[in-house]
């Protein structure tokens, strides 16, 4: 007997490679942070993979703009979309309409990569509680609520999907990081509890938590500030954010993942 | 014989609350119990625990022990306020975990406990899942854990399967008949047994565990950290 989610994936597979004589609508995907580091290579790699994309920036307009038209430029097929949206996630009332937003000039949502987050580092010992309530806002509490107001539009799709960029933090601590493992922790339990919630209406639920990536973030630091990291990585190197994009355009596509959290850190103290 | 500790236990009205504090006054320890509510039987009550927890280690300490118990009830995150719910005791619990620890950094060898719930059974049974707070915590004390074991604090978790306690014997009893392949692979575990083996971990002196989840449970939890 056929399930209905093995038809659910024969449907997808149709949309990806457009195989069918009547055009197909091409698939969306919304991705969070987009401008920067992991997020930038994750919308980069999936208009390349030939999703129409949009993408959210928080206040950098200008780069946000740049990045729109090299995307454009490059982009093989000239019916490809992308579109940038300024967003706050922190703002509830800006978080709400996006969704709707990108469903009016897409016409659909297939696909949500929340990739957005800020860190505030620190010893926790004499943090005040307002930063990691600010982290845990922006993290958890942005990335969840905007996952709630998307579900109707991707639920609305036959193979609709949903990836969470965690962290390693978040899994196997970080001193100095309290307030962001927790956040990202938390992302983690979001991940499962919203797979459970909503898989059997068909909707994938995974994440990703990268270990040490090469970002802007890392390119200033010295390299004593990281040697025992990569020294304790399998592979013995950084991560780059293509190869966190690629996990992220894995995941998007059908599959038998669930829950889980995918681990992309070079076999850190493994 | 081992030293007799002090020992301080939030959110006792839980059944593993309960069972701990009964098993560490009976080998002779000094427990104070506390319940966000007033209830019989509890030592101390108080929803701002964060803020309380020095007063009450001058009045009932000090402390050498603290516990953070089970919560009760299922997280839900079908709406904007639940997810803000969630957060808002995400931060308050990070908050009272900050205040415990702080107070244990003063003394030699802390030990500060988070009980977590572990909910591979929710499938066959309706147990109590929060796999937000549960994994959230797991990040925090992992991370805690590095920064504060150099003040002579040890932090760790218990991720704990299902109790007996907590469900009817009914529910247990279904579903160990629709497992009835699986029906040696677990096993309800009652509050008292979970009590003695962290008494045991609280007994020792220079415990060997910093930044730990413990997975406790009796065949199933397939979801433990």
């Amino acid at each position: 007997m056929t399930s209905k989610y093995a038809t659910n994936r024969l449907h997808a597979t149709e949309d990806t490679v457009n195989t069918s004589a009547v055009p197909v609508p091409r698939k969306t995907v919304l991705v969070t942070g987009g401008t920067r580091g992991i997020g930038r290579a994750i919308v980069t790699k999936l208009v390349n993979d030939g999703w129409n994309v949009g993408f959210t920036y928080r206040s950098e307009a200008s780069v946000a703009d740049l990045f729109l038209e090299t995307l454009r430029k490059g982009a093989a097929d000239p019916q490809q979309r992308i579109q940038a949206f300024a967003v706050d996630l922190a703002s509830d009332e800006s978080v709400r309409g996006l969704p709707a937003q990108v469903e009016a000039h897409f016409g659909r949502l297939d696909a949500l990569v929340n990739n957005a987050g800020l860190t505030d580092d620190g010893a926790f010992l004499t943090m005040d509680a307002s930063r990691w309530q600010r982290v845990l806002n922006a993290n958890f509490g942005g990335t969840a609520r905007l996952t709630l107001a998307a579900l109707p539009a991707l639920l609305r799709q036959s193979d609709p999907s949903v990836v969470v960029v965690a962290s390693l933090a978040g899994i196997s601590g970080k001193e100095g990081q309290v307030s962001y493992a927790t956040s990202k922790g938390a992302l983690v339990g979001f991940t499962q509890w919203l797979g459970r919630r909503y898989g059997e209406q068909g909707l994938r639920v995974n994440a990703i938590a990268p270990g040490f990536i090469r970002t802007e973030m890392v390119n200033v630091l010295e390299p004593e500030m990281y040697d025992h990291i990569l020294a304790a990585t399998a592979l013995k190197r950084m991560g780059e954010v293509e190869e966190v994009a690629a996990a992220v355009a894995f995941l998007l596509s059908p599959g038998y993942l669930q829950g889980s959290t995918l681990r992309i850190d070079g076999g850190f103290k493994r | 014989m081992e030293k007799k500790q002090r020992v301080l236990i939030i959110d006792a009205d839980h059944s593993l609350g309960a069972a701990l504090s009964k098993e560490l006054t009976e080998a002779g320890h000094s427990v104070t119990t506390h319940a966000r509510n007033a209830e019989p039987g509890i030592d101390i009550s108080g929803t701002d625990i964060s803020s309380e927890l020095s007063k009450w280690d001058a009045a009932y300490g000090p402390f050498e022990r603290i516990v953070f118990g089970l919560q009760d009830g299922a997280e839900v995150a079908e709406t904007p306020e639940d997810i803000s719910r969630i957060q808002h005791e995400l931060s308050r619990t990070l908050g009272e975990i900050k205040a415990g620890v702080q107070i244990l950094s003063r003394r030699e060898d802390g030990q500060v406990w988070v009980l977590l719930q572990e909910d591979s059974m929710q499938y066959y049974l309706p147990v109590a899942a929060q796999p937000m707070r549960s994994r959230a915590l797991v990040g925090a004390i992992k991370s805690l854990a590095k920064e504060v074991f150099c003040f002579g604090v040890k932090l760790n978790a218990l991720h704990v399967q299902p109790l007996a306690e907590q469900l009817d014997a009914a529910l247990w009893k279904d579903a160990r008949a629709h497992l009835k392949a699986f029906a040696i692979k677990f096993k309800p575990q009652k509050s008292i047994d979970v009590a003695k083996f962290l008494r045991a971990l609280i007994e020792l002196k220079g415990i060997p565990l910093a930044g730990m989840v413990l997975p406790v449970g009796i065949g199933y939890p397939e979801n433990n950290v």
